[in-house]
Formats: C-alpha cells, sequence, structure tokens
C-alpha cells in the first residue's frame, strides 16, 4: 500500500505544483485559457466582468509573438497579461474597466471597424524602456493596455504587433452568439430585487 | 506419517501450554485483520469523485455537454430567481461574507497553530499537503473548463475568477474537514462536527444559488474536491487507527491504539495465525518504550489451568518512520554510527527481532523464548509475541548484590564472546528474576558489531548496574571478566550520545557523576572519538541544508496558494 501511495503522493504534489504556477499567473500554465476573438464561455465571463462595455478585448493572433499568460477577472475589471517570446522581458497588459482616466493622454487615429471608439496613447518613458498606456474608449467601458519593452531598434514594431494580438469584440455580436448556442441572455433583465 | 499428528511431528515451544485453537490459513484474496481503511463512505466518496472527473472531461470535450449542462443549471438558478425578495436578498448577501478569504484564512491559521501546538506534525504535513492539492485541482480545473459566470439571471452577489469549480465553497470546505480530521478526535465528536460544519456549507451555497453566483454544479463539484476528496486523503495517510486525534494521553505518542478494530484483529490474528485463544489484550509497561506499543496478552490455559500472559510488541510503520527518522538525525549529527542501519520495511524490522531472539537463545543468553510474530496489516503491522517473563523485576526495582552485578558481566562477556551487542541496555530492558539477568527489546541488537559497539554494551550495563549501587563494587567485580583495559575502553567510548535517554535520565535524578567516576577507577584512557566524517556525511548535510532552503521557499511561494495568505 505504501509504495502504491508514493506515487500517487507524488503526482498529486506536482499537481500541486504546476496548479500553483498556474494560479500565480505564471508562464506554466496546464491548459490553454486563451480568450480568443470568438463567441464562448471565456469571452463571457470577460464580458460579464464589466456588464456596460460595448466592447470585449480578446486575443485575434494566436501566432503573434506576444504570448498569453493569464486571465484574471473580478467584478468589474478584467484583466490578460501577455509576455513577448523573446526573454528579454517584454510584457504587456491589457484591463478592462468601466472607466478610465484619459487626461492627458495623446489621441489617436481611430481604427476601422471599431468607429465608435476613441484611442490616445500617453508615453510618460521613451528611454532607457518604451512604457506606457494605450487607452481604447468606448461606450460603457475602457481597455487599457499597459506596456513596458526595452527601447531597441524593434520596439516598434513589437508594439504593433501587440495592437494587431489584441481586438475588441462588440458586446452585441457576442451576446447574440451566446443567446444562439445556449438560448441564454449575455446580459440578464435587471431583477426587481 | 501414519499415526502421527501435527502437534507430535512440530514440538511446540515449551511456554505455549495454552489452549491452541488451530491455525488457519487466509486464503488468497481473504482481507487481513485490519485492512487499510476505505470503507463504505471512502468507496462513495472515491466514485463521486470519478463522476466529477467524468463530468470534467465531457464538457470540456464535448461542447453541447457543457451547452445542456449550463442551461440546466440556469433552468434550477431561474427558479430560484422567483424566490428572491428584498430582505432575502440582503440576508443572502450577508451570508455569502462566509465564502470570503478572510473566514477561510482565520480557519486555516487557526488550524495550523493548534496542530503545532499539539505537537501533531504528521496531521499538519497532510493538512498542508490536502489544502495545496485541493487549491490546485480547483485552480486548474477553473483555468481549463473556464466557465463563465451564470447566463439569464441576474447576478446579485460578488464574484471572481471562473465559475466551476466554486472556489469559495471548496475553499471553506476543505477548511472545515480539515479542521475535523485533524483536531476533532474520530467517532461521536468528528460525527457531531460534521453536522455542525454542514451548517455554513450549507448556508454559504444556498446564499450563492440564490445570488446567482455559481450554477448548482458548480457548487456540487466544488462539495467533491472540497470535501470528499480531503476526506479519502486524510483517512489514507493518517488513519484514526494509526494516528488517532486524542486529548487525553496514555503513555507516549508512539503507542498505538489497542482497542476497537485494531483490538479485535490483533485477537483474529493471534487465533488464526498463533492458534491461541486470547482472552485479553492490553497496553503494558508504556512508559519503558517508544519504539513500540508493550502489550500484554491473556491467552486461556489448558483445561483446568490458569490463564497464561504473553508478552507482545506491536510495531506499525510509524515506529519505523520514527526510527529511520531518529537515526537520519544522528547521522547528521555525528557521522553513522559506526553500526546504525535502517531497516527497510515493518515486516523486516519483526523478522529481525524474532531471529535474534532465538540466536540470543542459541547463544545461551537468557531472552524471553519467542512464539513468532503475527501480521495485522500486510507491511504495515506485525505483532510478535514472546512470552511473558513473570516473576522478574526490572533492574531498577530489583535489589542488585554480587550475584546480580557478576551474572550481568557475564552476560556481556558472553554477547561479546558469541559477537553480538543488545544495543540498547538500559534499565527497563535489563530484569532479574532469582538473582539472573534477563535481556529484553532485543530488536536493535546487532550480530558481529564493532568493537566500539561491544565496548558501549559494557559501559551502559556498569551504569545501569550502579546506580542500584556503586560504581566502586561494580568495577571491582567487573575485572573478574574484563580486564581494566576493556573497562577504560569502555568508558572511552562513552558520551551522552550511546547512553540510553533512561539511563541519561535516571543518572540526572541520581546526581552522583558515575561516568566520571568509572574513568578514574579505570585506567587512564583517551576518548574514543564518535565523530565520524566522510564524504557521504558532507553530502548528507549539504542535501538537508538545500532541502530546508528549498522547503522554505516553495512554502513561502505556495502558501498564498493554500489561501493562507
Amino acid at each position: 500500500m505504501r509504495r502504491r501511495a508514493r506515487p500517487v503522493a507524488l503526482a498529486a504534489l506536482a499537481l500541486a505544483l504546476a496548479g500553483a504556477g498556474c494560479s500565480n499567473g505564471g508562464s506554466v500554465t496546464l491548459v490553454d485559457a486563451t480568450p480568443e476573438c470568438h463567441a464562448g464561455r471565456r469571452l463571457a465571463v470577460l464580458a460579464q466582468a464589466v456588464p456596460t462595455a460595448a466592447y470585449v478585448p480578446c486575443i485575434a493572433d494566436e501566432d503573434s509573438p506576444w504570448r498569453f499568460t493569464s486571465l484574471t477577472v473580478e467584478e468589474g475589471r478584467a484583466r490578460l497579461s501577455l509576455v513577448y517570446i523573446d526573454p528579454s522581458g517584454r510584457s504587456a497588459r491589457v484591463q478592462l474597466t468601466r472607466t478610465c482616466d484619459t487626461g492627458g493622454a495623446t489621441p489617436q487615429a481611430p481604427v476601422a471597424n471599431e468607429p465608435d471608439v476613441e484611442h490616445f496613447r500617453r508615453l510618460p518613458t521613451l528611454s532607457p524602456r518604451l512604457a506606457g498606456v494605450d487607452y481604447a474608449e468606448f461606450d460603457g467601458g475602457c481597455v487599457t493596455t499597459e506596456f513596458d519593452l526595452p527601447r531597441d531598434a524593434d520596439a516598434s514594431e513589437r508594439l504593433l504587433d501587440l495592437d494587431t494580438t489584441v481586438a475588441l469584440y462588440p458586446r452585441t455580436q457576442l451576446s447574440a452568439e451566446l443567446d444562439r448556442e445556449y438560448h441564454l441572455e449575455l446580459d440578464a433583465p435587471p431583477d426587481a430585487t | 506419517m501414519p499415526g502421527r499428528t501435527l502437534e507430535s511431528r512440530f514440538v511446540l515451544p515449551s511456554v505455549t501450554r495454552t489452549t491452541r485453537t488451530g491455525r488457519r490459513r487466509r486464503p488468497s484474496g481473504e482481507a487481513p485483520p485490519l485492512p487499510r481503511p476505505i470503507n463504505a463512505s471512502g468507496r462513495f466518496y472515491l466514485s463521486m469523485t470519478g463522476l466529477v472527473l467524468v463530468l470534467w472531461a465531457l464538457i470540456m470535450a464535448f461542447e453541447p455537454a457543457f451547452v445542456a449542462m449550463t442551461r440546466g443549471d440556469v433552468a434550477v438558478l431561474e427558479a430560484i430567481a422567483e424566490l428572491r425578495t428584498e430582505a432575502g436578498t440582503s440576508v443572502m448577501k450577508t451570508v455569502s461574507h462566509l465564502g470570503d478569504e478572510w473566514v477561510v484564512r482565520v480557519l486555516r491559521w487557526g488550524t495550523v497553530l493548534a496542530l503545532l501546538a499539539f505537537r501533531r506534525f504528521r496531521h499538519l504535513l497532510v493538512y498542508l499537503f490536502v489544502t495545496l492539492l485541493v487549491a490546485a485541482v480547483v485552480s486548474v480545473a477553473a483555468v481549463a473548463i473556464g466557465r463563465m459566470r451564470p447566463l439569464g439571471v441576474e447576478v446579485l452577489g460578488d464574484w471572481s475568477g471562473y465559475a466551476h469549480p466554486s472556489q469559495p465553497v471548496a475553499a471553506l470546505g476543505m477548511s472545515l474537514i480539515g479542521i475535523l480530521y485533524t483536531l476533532v478526535p474520530a467517532g461521536r465528536p468528528r460525527n457531531l462536527g460534521k453536522w455542525l460544519a454542514g451548517i455554513p456549507i450549507a448556508l454559504l451555497i444556498a446564499a450563492r444559488l440564490y445570488l446567482a453566483v455559481d450554477h448548482p454544479t458548480d457548487v456540487l463539484a466544488s462539495l467533491v474536491v472540497g470535501m470528499a476528496v480531503p476526506v479519502v486523503l486524510f483517512r489514507l495517510f493518517t488513519p484514526t487507527e494509526v494516528w488517532p486525534v486524542t486529548y487525553h494521553r496514555h503513555g507516549r505518542s508512539a503507542h498505538l491504539d489497542v482497542g476497537g478494530r485494531r483490538g479485535r484483529a490483533i485477537i483474529s490474528a493471534l487465533d488464526q495465525q498463533l492458534g491461541l485463544n486470547v482472552i485479553s489484550v492490553e497496553p503494558f509497561a508504556l512508559e519503558g518504550s517508544a519504539g513500540s506499543t508493550p502489550l500484554r496478552i491473556m491467552v486461556a490455559g489448558e483445561e483446568g489451568e490458569e490463564p497464561t500472559k504473553l508478552f507482545g510488541k506491536l510495531y506499525a510503520s510509524s515506529h519505523l518512520r520514527a526510527d529511520q527518522w531518529y537515526k537520519f538525525g544522528r547521522a547528521i549529527a555525528y557521522g553513522r554510527l559506526e553500526d546504525e542501519g535502517l531497516f527497510t520495511s515493518v515486516r523486516r524490522l519483526v523478522e529481525y527481532e524474532d531471529y535474534l531472539l532465538r540466536l540470543f537463545r542459541d547463544a545461551g543468553l537468557s531472552t524471553p523464548e519467542p512464539l513468532g510474530f503475527v501480521e495485522i496489516t500486510p507491511e504495515r503491522e506485525y505483532l510478535i509475541v514472546t512470552e511473558f517473563m513473570s516473576g522478574a523485576v526490572e533492574l531498577g526495582r530489583a535489589e542488585v548484590d554480587d550475584d546480580v552485578i557478576d551474572d550481568a558481566m557475564a552476560v556481556v562477556r558472553r554477547m561479546w564472546d558469541v559477537g553480538l551487542a543488545h544495543r540498547d541496555i538500559k534499565p527497563a530492558n535489563i530484569l532479574v528474576r532469582d538473582g539472573s539477568i534477563l535481556l529484553i527489546d532485543v530488536a536493535f541488537a546487532t550480530v558481529r558489531p564493532t568493537p566500539w559497539r561491544q565496548a558501549v554494551d559494557l559501559a551502559n550495563m556498569m551504569l545501569c548496574l550502579a546506580l542500584r549501587s556503586s560504581p566502586e563494587r561494580v568495577y571491582e567485580r567487573a575485572l573478574l571478566v574484563f580486564t581494566p583495559e576493556e573497562v577504560a575502553e569502555a568508558f572511552a567510548a562513552t558520551r551522552s550520545v550511546t547512553i540510553p535517554s533512561q539511563s541519561r535520565a535516571w543518572l540526572r535524578t541520581d546526581g552522583r557523576d558515575l561516568l566520571k567516576r568509572f574513568r578514574q577507577l579505570a585506567p587512564e584512557r583517551r576518548p574514543i572519538s564518535i565523530q565520524h566524517w566522510s564524504w557521504r556525511r558532507f553530502g548528507l548535510v549539504g542535501s538537508v541544508l538545500l532541502a530546508i532552503g528549498v522547503v522554505i521557499s516553495l512554502g513561502l511561494a505556495l502558501l498564498g496558494a493554500a489561501g493562507l495568505q
């Protein structure tokens, strides 16, 4: 019995350690939890975090050099963490909240297909690192993308990669697709109580 | 062999003038006397765990299964939502705080501190392990399944993370089960505790379903992961029969409870394996033994005769592990003390003691007559049975005259001559009967010992005798069978660590510095070092330091995962 219990204990310990890594949002993940840009349970929980938001951030390009590492979601906020594929310390954090403070940020050109989204950028640090925040403000919500990159020749290119990796998914589209699949509404009517 | 019975073909030990009930071979497939306790409820919990795993596999692999489960769940939640009232919502929001992190943290730290205070380290380790495991399983499953909060029903309560399995329910359930299985004694108190623990769990589940924070299947799965799985693990790693939770101490904590299932298993094993008609089994002289549970066994005598007393020593894997850790600690502190080998299993330990009892007797040394040993739980628990030394008294209570001292010296001399060392000579292991010395507890004796170990045996025997007489007298009698140089070697080899703890305690109480006095009486000899430095010891010390560092770092990193930070 003791001989049988040992492998079980070791396997459990391995699972515990792996799970701890997973739960801490580290780079060790046992499962792919990427919130891709199509209607599904992961995108639904993001949308539930900020029920007023007209858009939900999602990962549009799974082959991007920016890799999704973890998702933290709670009532009022959802956060996606990404790291660049090489180990040079490039990281980014995408956060959905109800509001954001764009004061002092520079307006950016609108993006095609997102006419009702206003874009801003704040770049407080240019050297020795390129660090800043992009804002996408829309009805009932805001997505902030914080980035921190070493200032070398390809920093701008990496920033462009980040732009194409993270996209905004319209809530109306998500709601319609969930309704079609589950026959359930994403945004339930407010209860009388 | 016509006309010969088995009884006449095989001669039994003389001590067994007891009623023999006829041995019975356990057929293949029949459970041992004390099987490991995964009983009916354990099997039920394991089945539930299996069901949850199947459910998880289904909803991850087949989207239609996930959709169907979600629609079913939401139908239930919609029915519950029909019952919502303003006052009810207010109450349920308050009740839902039972699942708050601070509640779980208080429960868990309270458990950890209580386990430390009661020095229940085995339970503590298992508790931390199970806590981490449950946290990890919940975390991995939640990310893998990625379930949203209920759709189609307004979610009224606070939430974070994925919905399935319900992390707050699993965390509270695990915390309460942990308290029950590490701090509450088994039986009535624990059964009552289970009902009490059910109240906050039921309230939390009711609140979370009312507020539509979780789906019904979220809380069901978390009940299995947070409560059923821990119950099975606690039963597996801290079975009550071996690691009982008690608050009244009989002897040392190493001693096993020989009542209940174990008591019945012992009687059954003695009947079936040694053919003894046992009347009673009770703990005996616990204070003198830390490495096993000593027992007095009453066996029905032959017709018209009084019952016979037998002596038993119950060994379990806990005793084996304690011995292994003890020797590991000594190897770190002193290097390998020449002949301290490790036993690899309880069976080996008992086999060895049985063999040594017979070897001592073959050498003409007085030790209890062995009757063999019985298996209680394969590879985990064995009971060795010997004659009960009736009429013998421990050296500590015996009158020690010259005859006794001479006999004791002759016993040591005989061990030297035949190549044996007892290795645990202390007052509790030396009995006196009719002026003769009897040695008991030979489990840790060794054959072909080192000269150093033989010398230590002599010194320990002389110290025991001097405690009941005087060092001068013992020294004088010792010189009848040992040379002054041999006695000098014995006390040059002796240190505090080589003297059994019982003897050390008695020496402290006695007040006389017997060791010093013996060294004065014997010819001068430089102390023999017991520190042995080797590459093995360097490696061992380095590995231990490294392991401590890793454990501390890992422990700090995992405290958060276990809900303790």
